[in-house]
């Protein structure tokens, strides 16, 4: 009796480490502000996909460029259509490392995400503050950076350049759970 | 922007019949650039209708599929939530996956999505936007005519 007792013990505990190396976000929100005395634009992406694997500390995040929603429909036509080519380049993505990560610590720890964010074709090194907070087995990362809209190749007509901010503030807010793979 | 910039425009400029028409251009542009996002899509006849189970093959697969378009989807509810202050409907197949069909519900239909369950069969109306690690619908809309035939 003891021996199956212990035999069952170690297979849950078994499947349920197999359960917990990967947590997944489906519906992580990025928003971003561009602030100029011309006008103020806001846009907010709440469909993002992320993973992230305890084992490595490795993070990835991906975005479709068409899926944020903006106040305007001509802000969003100018940013899919003119600035982003979204047609071109669909997706934007982040590939990293969250640096000294310990997945087993309740409640909350700030750490520095590094890796590569690529969008418009190109690949930029950031680093985030990044605050992680764990309530039993699922996981919630909250930060915001800034980033410059010259680094991205990103064409804007001289006419329209008084309306676009040179840095753009992004917010990001990513609730994960245990991934399952079936 | 390119509001704001007419708008500066007959602010430093006397209206007269040039301006006036420049103004009902503008109107046009406007409101033909009010695209699926924008609008209840309720009246707009979907461009395709999928079963949630071909709809996420497809996806996967990476066959071509009708971007920015309003689409119809069958499928089960896997999950319902209020994510990022907006009501959420999981759509999944019959067979046992882990993707999912996210639909992000318009404002106006939060009232016709209480009561959901879990595992009850739905059909909905959304722009298709693509395809992560699920497929993306926006601004999706109830509609259930077609759902018992």
């Amino acid at each position: 009796m003891n021996k199956v007792l212990l035999l069952l013990t170690t297979l849950v505990l078994t499947l349920s480490n197999d359960s917990s190396d990967k947590v997944i976000c489906r519906q992580g929100s990025v928003s971003f502000f561009s602030y100029t005395s011309v006008e103020n634009i806001k846009a907010q992406n709440n469909q993002v996909s992320s993973i992230i694997d305890f084992e490595s500390s490795k993070i990835a995040v991906s975005m479709l460029m068409n899926a944020f929603v903006f106040e305007k429909a001509l802000m969003r036509e100018h940013f899919n259509e003119s600035y982003i080519e979204s047609d071109i380049y669909p997706k934007a993505t982040f590939e990293g490392e969250i640096l000294d990560f310990e997945p087993a610590m309740e409640g909350a720890q700030i750490r520095i995400v590094k890796g590569l964010f690529t969008m418009h074709g190109v690949a930029e090194e950031l680093e985030i503050k990044t605050k992680i907070e764990k309530s039993g087995s699922t996981f919630t990362l909250t930060g915001s950076f800034e980033t410059l809209v010259e680094s991205y190749d990103i064409n804007i007509p001289p006419l329209l350049a008084g309306n676009i901010a040179k840095t753009i503030s992004v917010d990001f807010r990513f609730e994960y759970e245990p991934y399952e793979e079936k | 922007m390119l509001i704001n910039f007419v708008s500066m425009h007959f602010a430093k400029h006397m209206i007269n019949s040039k301006n006036i028409v420049a103004v009902l251009l503008v109107s046009v542009l406007m409101l033909s650039c009010e695209s699926m996002l924008e609008k209840d899509i309720s009246m707009v006849a979907p461009v395709a209708f999928y079963e949630a189970d071909v709809l996420l093959d497809d996806m996967k697969k990476g066959r071509k599929f009708p971007k920015e378009q309003v689409i119809y989807v069958e499928g089960y509810i896997k999950e319902t939530n209020t994510k990022n202050g907006n009501f959420n409907i999981l759509i999944k197949g019959t067979t046992n996956q882990s993707h999912y069909i996210i639909c992000e519900m318009n404002d106006s239909f939060k009232k016709a999505t209480l009561g959901l369950e879990k595992g009850q069969a739905v059909a909905i109306k959304g722009v298709l936007k693509g395809y992560l690690n699920d497929v993306i619908l926006l601004n999706c809309v109830m509609d259930n005519t077609f759902l018992d035939e």
